[in-house]
């Protein structure tokens, strides 16, 4: 069984990603964290590729096998998105998602057997959830800075403006990504790309109310009650995420599980 | 100055008082003729009212429509559809997507997006691309999502093992409707995962589940497994020390418990209910030319022909994989190339919505 081989890959990636985390903490330069980083893909991609090899097709077809699509995307794009934007404590956030979806993998292994049902089996599932769970960090984190400035007060805080606008931005590129891949996704699976399904619902009103901000940042001068929709922004993207199933909308929902 | 500023703050607050007033219309509208009346949008009116928003676009603004595709316009715009969609993420239906307040606010939408679409493609420079993917590609989108969308069809063909047929029920109307090809269904048939298999042990009372880990040195091998009438049934031989027999094991239904079968004198085996691994249906599809098309339909792969997509829908519930039929469903979407225009360009802005960041 090729399954029980994993844990040696998994701990030899994970070491890999836990040492280029702290790299980037401690060392100035970026070469020793690029490769420690690169490492930790390629160990873990060499398994996706010994499992691809011996299924004979692409290991998307258990609950186990998409998991170890998510532990590596999380992590690369998690690293690209340190390469462009220097977020250290992102790369953190993504090593420690991807060794969770890693553990459940090796304390869960009857899992492994346990099949997808017909609808998830497509190309788009691994895609639409990872850029959702990055989306998810960068609002969270752009939520902590705006609350930061709403308490604080004066020139000290100017900076997180800054911040912000930023973290809204990338988050808000994952999160279009998302809805649009699983537009993309629903098309093949349902016939359409769009059918106000509760979760879309508020998907859309999440994003909506982002783009308010990043349009009302344009011409607004009261930067502390503008501040104000971002967590409110997040309420809505929780809602989205969490909520959504316990609605009275939800009862038809193709994603209620 | 001063009056000039009076004057300008006038000029301000009546761009949100018309879209209100067009927004109460709405609502009177709403009360006294029901639902927006989708379908009247259908072609040829919807590709009458896109050409016009392109001509629009490309119009050098006067005075009023520069204010209709101005930033607050925006902004106000945006609110409102977050407001409408948050009162239909609490209503328990989603009658309000059709209702003529939101089908306004769209239309307002789509106004104010082709005025700024226009102004930044005559203005262009290269750091507008970003933006333009953003605006432009939402703006497609959301032309063929709305008033694309009312050309569009929905058909469910329920149709028999062996059997052809070339007309299909309307989803909205309820009516029977010819399509332009014919299908015969082949066959249709569920694949399943491999059912898993639990030891019950009386004398302890403990109940295991086997896996390829966990054997308890018992070898279980499945010949048959069939679905009748919601129940799994399967042929197993059980062997390992000690044991070696063969016999029928069922999954059970609902209340009712499903067969077991005794390995030795403490144990018996049981068969948890399998989980669905695909549902396919084996069409032929003959179009007006006689030529034949063959294609396995199956959840996440429909057939495609022409601007027609075929997707698997249903079957007979109660018989299972033995179900005699299968329901398709038929989408045509005439507007479907320009969504995903729409949807890539938008995929493009996400990507430049990544990389620039903050930084405008």
């Amino acid at each position: 069984m090729i399954w029980s081989e994993f844990i040696y890959f998994a701990v030899i990636s994970l070491f890999f990603w836990v040492s280029a985390v702290a790299a980037i903490y401690l060392s100035k330069k970026k070469t020793l964290p690029n490769i420690m980083f690169l490492t930790g893909v390629f160990v873990f991609s060499l398994f996706i590729a010994r499992l691809w090899l011996t299924n004979g097709h692409p290991p998307l077809r258990t609950m186990g096998e998409t998991r170890l699509w998510y532990s590596l995307f999380i992590v690369v794009i998690g690293y690209i998105t340190w390469l462009r934007w220097n977020y250290k404590w992102l790369m953190g956030y993504s090593t420690l998602v991807s060794a969770v979806f890693i553990i459940i993998n090796l304390l869960k292994p009857e899992i492994h057997s346990a099949g997808l049902m017909p609808a998830l089996q497509s190309p788009w599932f691994v895609p639409h959830v990872t850029v959702y769970i990055l989306s998810y960090a960068m609002m969270g984190a752009a939520t902590i800075a705006s609350i930061i400035f709403i308490a604080g007060n004066g020139e000290k805080h100017k900076d997180l403006i800054g911040l912000v606008d930023n973290l809204v931005r990338i988050g808000l590129g994952f999160l279009l990504m998302g809805m649009l891949m699983g537009a993309l996704w629903a098309k093949e699976a349902w016939g359409d790309y769009w059918t106000w399904d509760p979760k879309e619902v508020w998907a859309f009103i999440t994003a909506a109310t982002y783009l308010v901000y990043i349009h009302l940042r344009r011409i607004t001068i009261n930067l502390k009650l503008l501040m104000w929709i971002i967590p409110v922004a997040f309420l809505l993207l929780m809602i989205a995420w969490l909520g959504v199933s316990y609605l009275p909308s939800a009862v038809n929902s193709i994603h209620t599980y | 100055m001063e009056r000039e500023g009076n004057s300008k703050q006038k000029a301000d607050t009546i761009k949100y008082i018309i879209i209100l007033a067009v927004i109460t219309a709405g609502v009177l509208l709403q009360i006294t003729t029901g639902q927006f009346p989708y379908d009247l949008i259908g072609y040829p009116v919807n590709l009458m009212i896109a050409i016009a928003l392109i001509v629009l676009a490309s119009a050098k603004p006067g005075k009023i429509l520069t204010a209709a595709g101005s930033l607050p316009v925006s902004v106000f715009l945006i609110v409102l559809i977050t407001i409408l969609t948050i009162v239909m993420g609490l209503m328990p239906d989603n009658r309000l997507k059709g209702s003529w307040p939101f089908a306004l606010t769209y239309f307002m939408i789509l106004i104010n997006l082709a005025l700024i679409v226009g102004r930044r493609v005559r203005s262009f420079r290269l750091r507008d691309t970003g933006f333009i993917l953003n605006h432009a590609g939402l703006f497609i989108l959301l032309l063929s999502a709305g008033l694309g969308a009312a050309d569009s069809q929905h058909l469910f063909m329920k149709i028999y093992e062996g059997e052809t047929s070339s007309s299909a029920e309307d989803y909205v109307t309820g009516n029977r409707v010819g399509v332009p090809f014919k299908l015969t269904l082949e066959d249709f048939g569920i694949e399943y995962y491999a059912p898993k298999f639990f030891v019950i042990d009386t004398k302890s009372g403990i109940v295991e589940q086997l896996s390829d880990d966990f054997r308890q040195g018992l070898n279980v091998t499945c010949d048959t497994l069939t679905d009748a009438g919601y129940e799994h049934e399967a042929m197993v031989r059980v062997k390992g020390p000690g044991v070696d027999t063969s016999g029928w094991v069922s999954s059970g239904v609902n209340m009712q418990p499903g067969k077991v079968l005794q390995i030795d004198r403490d144990r018996y085996l049981s068969m948890g209910e399998p989980q669905t691994k695909s549902f396919c249906s084996s069409v032929v599809l003959i179009n007006g030319n006689d030529s034949v098309l063959k294609n396995d339909i199956r959840v996440n792969h429909p057939m495609r022909y022409g601007s027609w997509r075929i997707y698997q829908f249903s079957y007979d519930r109660q018989m299972g994989s033995h179900s005699q039929y299968s329901v398709l469903e038929l989408v045509r979407d005439p507007w479907i190339i320009p969504a995903y225009i729409g949807i890539f360009m938008l995929l493009a802005g996400a990507v430049s919505l990544f990389w620039k960041g903050g930084r405008l």
